[in-house]
């Protein structure tokens, strides 16, 4: 740049302080909650592109990783559906009506405990992030810092195990879905926030799907003898991938409203 | 450019978010819908921790006394993703928040938007109330 003067040169000086500028503030937001992550396919203005085909792992399976929300909570309120009515046994449909009276005020995670399986994943403003290896799939929940491990190295569920929040998982391909086998539950777990309860002798079937880059899908079939007449459904469960993004720590570190609840009736 | 931004995404996110919050059972037990509140305070502590962030501001009311209430908002996580940081609230911040009243009757609040009096920015408190 020595040989130019002048004008030339004050307005190449200006360039580069914009150009330097510009990466500054790049570097600001490439930080954690917004960078570029590898292997996300772009539209031509850099934007990842969520309707690109679904990755592929190299065995040709779908590639479930990425991190993952719902857009609302509305599966978390019922998985069935809205509105929609899940027969149950008399003691499952009278612990229901409770939780429904005293407005979830008996929800485990107001006393700092985990939601269960399906529903951590339906909370939306606390995202999930699939890790898919070949012989087993990470679930790492921002929420509470859990962790799922969904094993695809053909072991069984264990039998009569030590009863577990998340209880135990098992997965296989069917095609492009993914379908775990999942028993072994405790009982202090809610399938959604508006109560639906379960026994410890739940057992769930789910079933993943990716129909491209940009979206998850998941079926839940429920099985308890001991709340549910039948195996019933939820209802088709939408995630969207968050791209360019990372999870964040999240600990119960400071949980102050259990003193202000209001329960309308029941037991307390 | 970016608060304009962000001050857009936020009144967005406000209105999308209304329904989920009437809908979230663990927040109509603890606080009511029907009873906003907007007032303005000096902050005196902000509690940046998981799984709420809260903060306390004192509140003169009409006869000049002061008390200190507490305001509920979102998870760390969710603030930042909505353009908060730890250190957007300092004490002695004159702030004004539109927020719903705990059941209780406790000097208790969910607060929804924070408007920060020196530079007018408005800042979404509880994009979504579920947990």
């Amino acid at each position: 740049m020595a040989f130019l003067a002048g004008p030339a040169k004050r307005l190449h000086i200006v360039i580069a302080a914009l150009a330097v500028l510009f990466l500054m503030a790049g570097a600001a937001r490439a930080q954690w909650l917004s960078l570029p992550l590898p292997g996300t396919p772009r539209t031509p203005d850099g934007k990842p592109n969520l309707t690109a085909p679904a990755p592929k792992t190299p065995d040709g399976k779908p590639d479930l990783s990425g991190i993952w929300h719902t857009e609302d909570n509305r599966y978390v309120d019922n998985i069935a559906g809205e509105r929609v009515d899940v027969p149950m046994l008399p003691s499952a449909a009278a612990l229901y009506k409770h939780r429904q009276e005293t407005l979830g005020a008996d929800k485990p995670q107001l006393h700092c405990m985990p939601h269960g399986v399906p529903d951590a994943m339906l909370v939306s403003g606390l995202p999930f992030k699939i890790v898919q290896t070949p012989r087993e799939t990470i679930v790492l929940f921002e929420e509470f810092n859990q962790y799922r491990q969904i094993f695809t190295d053909g072991r069984k569920l264990p039998e009569d195990p030590n009863p577990a929040w998340l209880g135990y998982s098992v997965a296989k391909w069917e095609g492009d879905a993914f379908v775990t086998d999942v028993a072994g539950f405790k009982e202090g777990t809610w399938l959604d926030n508006g109560g639906h309860p379960h026994t410890d002798a739940l057992h769930l079937i789910e079933r993943y799907r990716r129909p491209n880059f940009g979206n998850l899908e998941l079926e839940v079939a429920v099985t308890d003898p001991g709340s549910y007449p039948k195996p019933w459904k939820s209802a088709t469960i939408h995630f969207k991938l968050l791209p360019d993004t990372e999870l964040l720590e999240h600990l119960c570190e400071n949980e102050k409203d259990a003193e202000h609840l209001q329960i309308s009736s029941g037991k307390q | 450019m970016r608060k304009t931004l962000a001050v857009c995404v936020a009144a967005i996110g406000l209105l999308l978010s209304a329904g989920s919050v009437v809908a979230h059972h663990a927040f109509t037990a603890e606080f009511d819908a029907a009873k906003p509140m907007k007032v303005t305070g000096t902050v005196t502590k902000f509690e940046w921790t998981n799984p709420h962030t809260w903060f306390y501001l004192d509140i003169k009311d009409d006869d000049g006394t002061v008390a200190n209430w507490g305001f509920e908002m979102n998870s760390p996580n969710q603030l930042l993703r909505n353009g908060w940081t730890r250190n957007t609230l300092k004490i002695g911040d004159v702030v004004s928040v539109e927020a719903f009243r705990a059941k209780d009757g406790s000097h208790v609040a969910n607060a929804k938007v924070v408007t920060l009096t020196s530079t007018g920015q408005k800042l979404l408190a509880a994009p979504n109330q579920a947990q």
